[in-house]
């Protein structure tokens, strides 16, 4: 037989070896084969002996069920802890608030955005008024401008008369140049 | 999807199963054992895993599983192995000891964990080398021979 090459001692050795996982793989088939060949084996052998032989078997790996369940996509049911992504969702105690609360913020946040687009102008105005003859020049694009203010609407007819007087007005003290 | 290509996309899908290991898991090594487990379990349906996006997919699906299923077993009573009290009154003796034996096989093998068990067969049964091993858990290949080591010296004294 071919196995009876290899001494007790040799075998012995490559058994300590596999049992520290330091065989390679023809070492670990000399064993396998060895086990599967030799009939009076030492009996303190025997475990080894068993242990070949089941590798040849279907025992080992993992259980088709273990598989399946580790696979399974929606496994956390019955676990009995919390899912750690998943916080706690709070729950607010007055859960509506009148529409009217809102109705009444929107308006206060209109007006005072009204009045803010007005102010600029009106400040002009006032400084305008008061400013050296320098600044009194109006241009052509501020007439234009405030033409198409009038035209939409933006101020009221009596408005309007004072600031055309105005702006007559500025016209008799030459400061308003005529470029055309 | 085949060896070389699934050991390609280990290290790149490990960080995030070990980012989704530690979210039910607070101990590191713990969380380790974890992916190494779920990329073994990964290994057995290799074949039927298409491509890379569907082993990042399962990848995070199977370490969660198995981090909650680690989460439970620790939590649990093991219960004591009924089986092992139940007097056998067949009368025969060879016919005995030959269930005997295979019934402590059997409890041989089943004392190993999954993991092991998997390592094992791996080795033994599939004859892959402590390389290709170490590839496929994402582990080095010391690693392996030490849980390989610890599987055997488990089998051995059961089998004794």
């Amino acid at each position: 037989m071919i196995f009876m090459e290899y001494t007790k001692e040799y075998i012995d050795r490559l058994i300590k070896r596999f049992m520290d996982a330091e065989t390679t793989e023809e070492e670990e088939q000399v064993l396998a084969d060895y086990f599967a060949e030799t009939e009076d084996i030492p009996a303190e052998w025997e475990p080894y002996r068993e242990m070949f032989v089941s590798f040849n078997t279907e025992a080992y790996g993992m259980s088709d069920k273990f598989v399946e369940d580790m696979f399974e996509e929606d496994n956390t049911a019955d676990i009995g802890m919390s899912e750690p992504k998943e916080i706690a969702r709070a729950i607010p105690l007055k859960p509506k608030i009148a529409w009217w609360k809102y109705t009444g913020v929107a308006c206060a946040v209109a007006v005072i955005c009204s009045i803010t687009f007005m102010l600029p102008d009106s400040y002009t105005q006032q400084q305008a008024s008061t400013d050296s003859d320098d600044s009194l020049t109006v241009t052509d694009e501020e007439i234009e401008q405030f033409l198409a203010d009038v035209a939409g609407n933006t101020y009221k007819a009596q408005d309007m008369n004072n600031l055309l007087g105005e702006v007559k007005h500025y016209s008799g003290h030459s400061s308003y140049h005529q470029n055309d | 999807m085949e060896l070389q290509e699934f050991t390609e996309q280990v290290p790149k899908i490990r960080r995030l199963m070990l980012t989704e290991a530690l979210h039910y898991l607070s101990d590191p090594d713990d969380a380790e054992d974890a992916v190494q487990e779920a990329l073994a379990i990964l290994w057995v349906r290799h074949k039927k895993i298409k491509d890379a996006d569907k082993m990042l997919h399962y990848g995070v699906v199977v370490v969660k599983n198995v981090s909650i299923d680690m989460f439970r077993k620790r939590k649990r009573i093991v219960p004591i192995d009924t089986e092992m009290y139940i007097t056998d009154n067949r009368n025969a003796q060879v016919q005995q000891e030959e269930a005997e034996g295979e019934q402590r096989l059997k409890h041989a093998i089943e004392s190993l964990t999954e993991k092991q068990s998997a390592i094992i067969k791996m080795r033994n049964v599939d004859k892959l080398s402590y390389t290709e091993i170490a590839k496929i858990l994402g582990t080095s290949e010391s690693s392996v021979r030490g849980m390989i080591c610890k599987a055997r010296a488990i089998l051995f004294n059961k089998l004794k």
